[in-house]
């Protein structure tokens, strides 16, 4: 136990590789007579919510820590949705028929959507962000519906009609990969110098900045890796959903995410996890009121902020995600 | 030149309802510093409140504008009071986000909530998510305007800018000359010490999200009475965020400020519809990174730095 | 050679001519006061020093080493009293974003420097015990001396103090003063102290310079300054 709360990146995928063997297990035993307990519509539905804690975590990044208020996250989901589907499906005609080629032109074409992602995070950040006050949030909702406009009116990618056929090389285990290396990388980057600047930022930019932090550029390096991970997960997911339409990424998807992370816990990575995790699997819980799932969440959110406003996990991290802040005898020994 | 000429006359109009709407986010923000999100929404139910009033009144009435309008905005005004005793005034001491945030959670609930279909208590509720088509309030018919340059002007067009300035200028004579309207510029400029004054700040706030709301109520009908159609419950979204950015543009916090960003963007989007109608899309987003670029404190704002 | 240089300093906000004229030397380990009533355009000298010098950003004026405190304490109050501490370091901090993300050796090494850097410096002002805690929580007089560490941790040669005793008891403030003495010897500091308490003012600092209306009316020791007629007419009126 010693040796894992000293490597807790350890700790984080232990915790992750068990949430999958349980998941796994539970897919295969036949518990519910004579069928597993999971169906392949529940791993569906688990793989979206690891699909949706990555860009939950992302999004905690700018709103939680950093203290912004970004607001279009699902359309830098847009970005790298599209360009991963346009490499793998119209480009190149990759098929999950030959994995040998299929998967390492899945991995880049993901990551080049991530890249394209940030780039656009980039461009709607760097503008913005050196202001102070309301304008990300008029900005980033802009710029998502603004994408959202522009894939409609694109005919190569498909346009009103959405783009179909995109190999379905997004797996469970594909998912809990991504999933845990996004996480890692975000814990590690928010138990850092510069995560501590991020915070800093948050709670007061006129002090950050005269104890020398350059918070313009610290606000923009955050808002664009976090459309990087937006870009991925887009990727991840125009490859498990196999079609992908302007619609998806709409305004209101955005809201989603601000509702998952909100209800969660937006100063807390464990909250942006809890958040997602719930929302996704709840309305199974309910069938009969699925239709009312978007009338219900917002409630959900308005409540939380009038009665538990830091949201369910608060300043709280379950102990896989901390990183003790005390290295030094840890260290030296 | 009587292109021009047409463009300009389709701008003003489509730039008056955006003034009716901007008015609303622009006061709210002058005066609890919030974006009122759900503020499109209100726009938006005002517009399918006259739908369902417009054919009782006719039949109360006789006539239909008015009596719509007026129940209309006597509505929405209703809806922002309720919305923001319920959702912000809990609030109100606590971060700025979290109001923020409800604000999302408020427009959410909304456009979704008028999505449904259900029935409640013997009534059957159901905004949309269908078409509508919206009723006639006034019979249309165009204006010839004599001269061979080809001007098209309705009388449609005509009830636009005429309702919207009334509006307008009565809303000056409300904030300029009487006594709730005076309290309401001194909170704007300084809560701290407004409330030092005795000035009760909860009635203040409470005005300014009914006159807001109301305006943006009668923004819905004429905005139905325009296009006539409603097309679902999402409908306020685009011109909620034009009319945000016009707001943005004027200066926000700033009343006449909001009127002229409402025109700009209005004519501006007019022109460039007539270009391509995608381009007309743009519009609002050029306007918007010019702003941010040039003058982020917008064109009649001041730039107040933080206090340190 | 002075340590900061000012020289025919005028500032206007709209029409109003707020400071106008001002100069300033201070040399290298002095402590000098600026003192004035309400309005004397205080303020707006520390801004312009703080954070409007020519084509710097704050951020780059604080890296070149002027540091300063706020009157109305400005902490990370969510954050713990040691990472107040650490924040201030980061622009110093030898590893860079890609370290951040992998936890790179080069991570856990500025990492440890910092921690003892940080705890070293807690050490100095009695905070040590509170590392941990949520600063936000600290009692008023430890959030002062952890305002002082934390712009301490910038390294600077420079220290500007914006109102230290303000809400402070004579047996408090006898305390800073004493604390401003030490601060200087031990970190081999310049103040400058920009102070309304008078006592204060005269007990710490070498040389004063008193302001009204945006003008310097006068300029020297404690002594010097305490009888001189100008002061007393900008403090008490006329007559008196």
């Amino acid at each position: 136990m010693t040796f894992l709360r000293t490597h807790r990146t350890l700790a984080t995928v232990i915790a992750f590789v068990l949430a999958y063997v349980i998941i796994k297990v539970l897919s295969i035993l036949p518990l519910n007579n004579g069928d597993p307990l999971l169906n392949a519509y529940y791993i569906q539905l688990i793989m979206l919510a690891g699909i949706n804690i990555v860009m939950t975590v992302s999004l905690g990044m700018v709103n939680g820590f950093t203290g912004q208020f970004s607001i279009g996250h699902a359309g830098f989901m847009a970005v790298g949705a599209y360009t991963s589907a346009m490499i793998t499906t119209v480009w190149l005609h990759t098929s999950t028929a030959n994995p040998w080629v299929g998967y390492p032109v899945f991995i880049v074409a993901i990551l080049a959507g991530g890249l394209l992602a940030a780039a656009a995070g980039y461009l709607v950040g760097a503008p913005s962000l050196r202001l102070k006050g309301d304008y990300l949030a008029i900005v980033t909702l802009s710029a998502n519906e603004l994408i959202r406009t522009v894939i409609r009116v694109t005919e190569v990618l498909g346009g009103p009609r959405g783009l179909g056929g995109i190999p379905k090389f997004t797996t469970l285990e594909i998912v809990f990969v991504f999933a845990v290396v996004s996480v890692v990388l975000m814990r590690n980057y928010l138990f850092s110098s510069h995560g501590r600047s991020m915070k800093a930022v948050r709670d007061s930019e006129i002090a950050a900045e005269s104890t020398g932090i350059n918070t313009t550029r610290q606000k923009v390096f955050v808002f664009v890796f976090s459309a990087f991970f937006a870009g991925v997960s887009g990727g991840v997911f125009a490859h498990l959903l196999q079609f992908i339409h302007p619609d998806n990424f709409s305004f209101m998807k955005s809201l989603e995410y601000l509702i998952y992370l909100y209800v969660g816990g937006s100063t807390s990575i464990s909250g942006a996890i809890v958040g997602p995790a719930i929302f996704t699997l709840l309305p199974e819980l309910m069938r009969g009121l699925q239709k009312w799932r978007l009338v219900i969440y917002p409630l959900i959110l308005i409540l939380t902020m009038i009665f538990r406003t830091e949201g369910i996990m608060g300043l709280k991290e379950f102990s896989f995600i901390l990183i003790p802040q005390h290295q030094r005898k840890e260290v030296s020994a | 030149m009587g292109q021009f000429l047409q463009q300009l006359i389709n701008g003003i109009q489509i730039g008056s309802i955006y003034a009716l709407i901007a008015l609303g986010y622009t006061m709210v923000y002058g005066i609890v510093r919030l974006i009122n999100f759900a503020h499109a929404d209100i726009f938006m139910f005002g517009a399918y409140m006259g739908f369902f009033l417009a054919p009782v009144m006719a039949k109360v009435f006789g006539g239909a504008f008015i009596p719509t309008i007026i129940a209309a905005m006597l509505i929405t005004g209703l809806l922002g009071f309720i919305m923001e005793k319920l959702a912000y005034r809990p609030l109100r001491y606590k971060s700025r986000l979290s109001a923020l945030i409800t604000a999302l959670g408020v427009s959410i609930f909304l456009e979704n909530f008028c999505a449904m279909d259900f029935v409640l208590f013997g009534v059957h509720f159901v905004f949309g998510p269908t078409y509508r088509k919206f009723p006639d309030l006034i019979v249309a018919k165009n204006i010839p305007i004599p001269g061979n340059l080809g001007l098209n002007i309705s009388n449609v067009l005509l009830l636009d800018v005429g309702v919207s300035v009334i509006l307008m200028v009565l809303l000056f004579w409300f904030v300029n000359k009487t006594l709730i309207g005076k309290q309401m510029r001194a909170v704007a400029f300084d809560k701290p010490t407004a409330s030092l004054m005795g000035i009760n700040i909860d009635v203040v706030i409470s005005t300014a999200f009914i006159v807001g709301p109301a305006l943006a109520g009668a923004g819905g009908i004429l905005y139905g009475t325009t296009y006539g159609m409603l097309a679902s419950p999402f409908l306020g979204i685009w011109p909620g965020l034009k009319a945000f950015i016009a707001a943005v543009l004027g200066g926000i916090g700033n009343i006449p400020g909001a009127v002229l960003g409402a025109y700009i963007m209005g004519i501006s989007e007019a022109f460039a519809t007539s270009v391509n109608s995608n381009l007309g899309y743009g519009m609002a987003f050029a306007i918007l990174i010019g702003i941010l670029l040039i003058r982020p404190s917008g064109l009649l704002g001041k730039f107040m730095p933080e206090k340190v | 050679m002075a340590l900061l240089d000012v020289q025919h300093l005028t500032q206007f906000f709209g029409g109003l001519r707020a400071v106008s004229d001002f100069n300033i030397q201070l040399e290298q380990g002095e402590i000098v006061g600026l003192i004035g009533t309400n309005g004397a355009g205080k303020t707006t000298v520390f801004n312009v020093i703080t954070q409007n010098i020519v084509g710097r950003k704050t951020y780059q004026i604080t890296q070149a080493g002027i540091a300063r405190t706020f009157q109305n304490i400005r902490l990370f109050s969510k954050s713990s009293v040691i990472d107040n501490i650490k924040i201030a370091y980061h622009f110093r901090m030898s590893y860079g974003n890609t370290d951040a993300f992998l936890h790179t050796r080069k991570y856990w090494q500025g990492e440890q420097l910092v921690d003892d850097y940080a705890i070293d410096l807690l050490r100095l002002f009695h905070l040590e015990g509170h590392a941990e805690d949520v600063s936000g929580s600290l009692p008023y007089g430890a959030q002062r001396r952890l305002e002082i560490a934390r712009a301490l941790a910038t390294k600077p040669k420079l220290l500007i103090l914006d109102e230290p005793a303000a809400g402070m008891n004579p047996a408090e403030a006898d305390e800073l003063m004493e604390m401003i003495h030490w601060l200087r010897d031990k970190f081999d500091l310049t103040i400058l102290l920009i102070e309304h308490q008078m006592r204060v003012v005269m007990g710490v600092c070498e040389r004063i310079k008193v302001m009204d209306f945006g003008e310097t009316i006068c300029e020297g020791v404690p002594e010097y300054i305490r009888n001189d007629p100008r002061v007393c007419e900008a403090y008490l009126g006329k007559g008196a």
